[in-house]
């Protein structure tokens, strides 16, 4: 796969008509491993997300604002930080200046329904980005995307 | 030369100037009253002249001159009571009476032999004090009935007709009491003077003295016509403008303003004395200066507008005066004032009407300016709420549909691995609840859009109020455990029951949204009166007040929620207010930022439906 550095490069690959077939798979060297953190507001996503990358073999951490992520990053060290900006207590743009301040550097991956996802994920600085509601092949692509291997940003 | 005769020269002088100013404006502006004005200080300044002249020229004063100055001296009587014809109704007989005592002068003079003999000038002295004291009360109510430079004006010339009938009286002192001649023709000397002085000032006023004198009516309207842009409508504008010309003036006053479209000029409060709407061809007066744009003055509206005259006169409009109203090249439309009776010095009054048209053209020039900005600003601000409302709901629609795509995915993903596998319970569980909230949400859509035609359906049975308050807090999806609950008694009415869940569990999760992850959310019911009292209190954000009247309005949020952090259309409190209101109850919040809000819900239990509009 061809590394995008910028992860703005281009918009997201779209949904090829006809629905995507199921075929994205993380190699299997990355099983296990560093864990992904997802933060999220709404619980029904949160599950959605965490029912999914656990059966991709991914380990999934939740946090459901800023506040929670920045506390669950005191203990861990992500591969990724799935990041929706909408959020009660600290949303997403309070959380990156936070997280800047810490000089923490996981790749982060802006997840948004709005339609300002890759503003959003420029102004806060992120990796990648990816529109709410997605395809999950398009999902666990951008993931495999930018997270971290071996300990080495991709 | 001693005193007296310098005072003396100094009056006649002034006599003179006097006759000179008058006679040129006269010349220049030939009206009835212009030409009485003239004759009435020709006839003073030859009385007055006569002597010296003759006296100059080595001429001999013969009888016949005296009698001719006598003549005229006493047609000055006359001449006053003329005057004051041409501005207000003077009896018959009075003017009879005039008449006959200067037909008696003139015998008197022309038939005795000079001497007079003392009865005989005692005559023609309360002859001529009578008729100057009189004409000068006639002023005197004349200038009580104007205002402005013409009040003023009118006042000085009633000042010097009392003062001439005072100088008449002390005159006769000297024929009466002769031992006090000295004295008596001191006063009357003296008393000339300061009627030449007077009237010098109210018949040819210097211009230095006429903008003085209408400087408080100007300023006055000044300062209030800075504030006039911000009243809340053009009408209540022009209503004050129209009271303040007329103040100035001591007349009526009507604002028209043009109407493009229909070319018309339409007038508002013209308390039926002239026409509504004045259209191009009609010949009428106010559209006539629209036309020309010059203020004009129409002694007789009747005589100037024959076609209309009936109407005129039933109105009791007499004198119109009209002024442009035109800012640069726009022609905004025109102030007419109108009286009853016609005051002194119109063309005074009509340069300080000219003068408060252009006042008032910047007026409503700003007004319309004033309009122009919040047109702008009301459509800039229609077109981001819209714009806002689009996006919150796409992101609130999204919100769920990504649960509902990625969750059914993953089905569809372990079906491809392995058919044979169950699907995953808590997957399926999922699939149906974010697809409730997707119609959910949709529903609020809906409502809303019914609230705002006025068709939200009401279904009213027998519910118990207190007891749904309960059920709904226990569903609550976000956090029941927040939630205390005060409504045991049993609160009974005829209520939509989808409708009243519906409200109560928008103001509860309301309440639960912008309070944080932990704060509480009272809800109390109780009876009271012949309704049910429903609060849900909260101490989250609040609203800030200038947000409180506008916060039941569609897509309208308080101005401290900042999108970004609190998902929401800003739909749920105008669809609770649609709700209440169909019920016939009331709603309302009590709120202080950073300590909390408490909405308030009253529903009559036998409330009368709302009539549906």
């Amino acid at each position: 796969m061809v590394p995008e550095p910028l992860g703005f490069a281009s918009d997201p690959p779209r949904l090829p008509p006809g629905g995507a077939p199921w075929r994205a798979r993380p190699d299997e060297g990355s099983v296990g491993g560093k864990p992904i953190l997802v933060v999220d507001d709404d619980p029904g996503i949160l599950a959605m997300l965490r029912d999914l990358l656990e059966s991709e073999g991914l380990i999934v951490r939740t946090a459901s604002n800023g506040e929670e992520a920045l506390a669950a990053l005191s203990e861990m060290a992500p591969s990724l930080i799935l990041l929706d900006m909408r959020m009660p207590v600290l949303d997403g743009w309070g959380f990156a200046e936070r997280y800047r301040a810490q000089a923490l550097a996981y790749p982060i991956v802006v997840m948004t329904a709005a339609e300002s996802a890759k503003r959003w994920a420029e102004e806060i600085g992120a990796t990648g980005y990816i529109a709410k509601p997605f395809d999950v092949n398009e999902l666990l692509q951008t993931i495999e995307r930018h997270r971290e291997k071996d300990g080495k940003p991709n | 030369m001693n005193a007296l005769q310098l005072i003396q020269g100094l009056t006649n002088t002034l006599f003179v100037i006097s006759f000179v100013l008058v006679a040129r404006s006269a010349w220049r502006q030939r009206s009835r009253t212009s030409i009485d004005i003239a004759l009435f200080f020709g006839a003073l300044a030859i009385a007055v002249v006569q002597a010296p002249v003759f006296q100059l020229l080595g001429i001999p004063t013969i009888g016949a001159t005296t009698a001719a100055v006598s003549l005229l001296v006493m047609a000055l009587p006359y001449l006053m009571l003329r005057l004051l014809t041409d501005f207000t109704a003077v009896p018959l007989w009075l003017k009879t009476g005039t008449l006959g005592g200067l037909i008696a002068a003139v015998i008197l003079i022309v038939a005795l032999p000079v001497p007079l003999d003392p009865a005989a000038t005692l005559f023609l002295i309360a002859y001529f004090a009578a008729v100057s004291l009189f004409v000068a009360t006639g002023f005197v109510r004349l200038a009580r009935r104007s205002a402005g430079v013409t009040r003023r004006r009118t006042q000085a010339v009633a000042a010097g007709m009392g003062l001439l009938g005072l100088a008449v009286l002390a005159a006769a002192a000297t024929t009466v009491v002769p031992s006090a001649a000295g004295v008596a023709s001191g006063v009357t000397q003296v008393l000339a003077l300061a009627a030449a002085i007077t009237w010098l000032l109210g018949f040819a006023t210097p211009p230095q003295l006429r903008r003085y004198w209408q400087e408080p009516e100007l300023r006055a309207f000044l300062e209030r016509a800075a504030t006039l842009p911000r009243l809340p409508t053009t009408d209540a504008i022009l209503r004050e403008l129209e009271r303040g010309v007329g103040g100035s003036l001591g007349a009526r006053a009507a604002i028209g303003m043009y109407e493009a479209p229909s070319g018309v000029l339409s007038f508002d409060n013209t308390d039926g004395a002239l026409p509504k709407v004045v259209a191009g061809d009609s010949g009428f007066l106010a559209w006539r200066v629209f036309a020309s744009q010059e203020a004009e003055f129409f002694p007789d509206a009747a005589r100037a507008h024959p076609q209309h005259a009936a109407a005129y006169r039933a109105a009791g409009v007499g004198p119109v005066l009209v002024a442009p109203i035109t800012a640069g090249s726009r022609r905004i439309g025109v102030i007419e004032a109108f009286a009853a009776h016609r005051p002194m010095f119109s063309t005074d009054d009509l340069s300080l009407l000219q003068l408060l048209a252009d006042q008032a053209a910047v007026i409503l020039e700003s007004r319309a300016l004033i309009d122009e900005a919040a047109r702008v600003k009301g459509q800039e601000e229609a077109a981001k709420l819209k714009e806002d409302f689009v996006s919150a709901a796409a992101h609130d629609l999204k919100t769920p549909l990504t649960t509902l795509l990625g969750q059914a995915q993953i089905l569809e993903l372990r079906f491809g691995r392995d058919p044979a596998l169950a699907p995953h319970q808590p997957g399926v569980a999922r699939i149906a609840r974010e697809a409730r909230r997707l119609s959910a949400l949709v529903e609020d859509l809906l409502d809303a859009s019914r609230v705002e035609d006025g068709k939200l359906d009401v279904r009213r049975e027998p519910i118990d109020v207190a007891q749904v308050v309960r059920e709904v807090a226990e569903r609550s999806r976000s956090g029941h455990d927040r939630i205390v609950v005060e409504a045991t008694e049993r609160l009974a009415g005829e209520f939509d029951r989808r409708r009243l869940e519906q409200l109560i569990d928008n103001l509860i999760e309301n309440g639960l949204k912008y309070s944080g992850e932990t704060g509480p959310v009272q809800v109390r019911a109780w009876r009271d009166g012949g309704a049910v009292h429903l609060t849900v209190n909260d101490h989250g954000i609040g609203i800030p007040p200038d947000d409180i009247a506008g916060i039941f309005e569609r897509f309208r949020r308080a101005s401290n929620v900042d999108a970004k952090h609190y998902a929401g259309i800003g739909l749920g409190l105008y669809i609770c207010r649609g709700i209440v209101e169909e019920h016939g109850g009331q709603i309302w919040v009590e709120s202080v930022v950073g300590q909390g809000s408490t909405f308030h819900v009253l529903l009559p239990v036998n409330a009368e439906e709302r009539p549906s509009s």
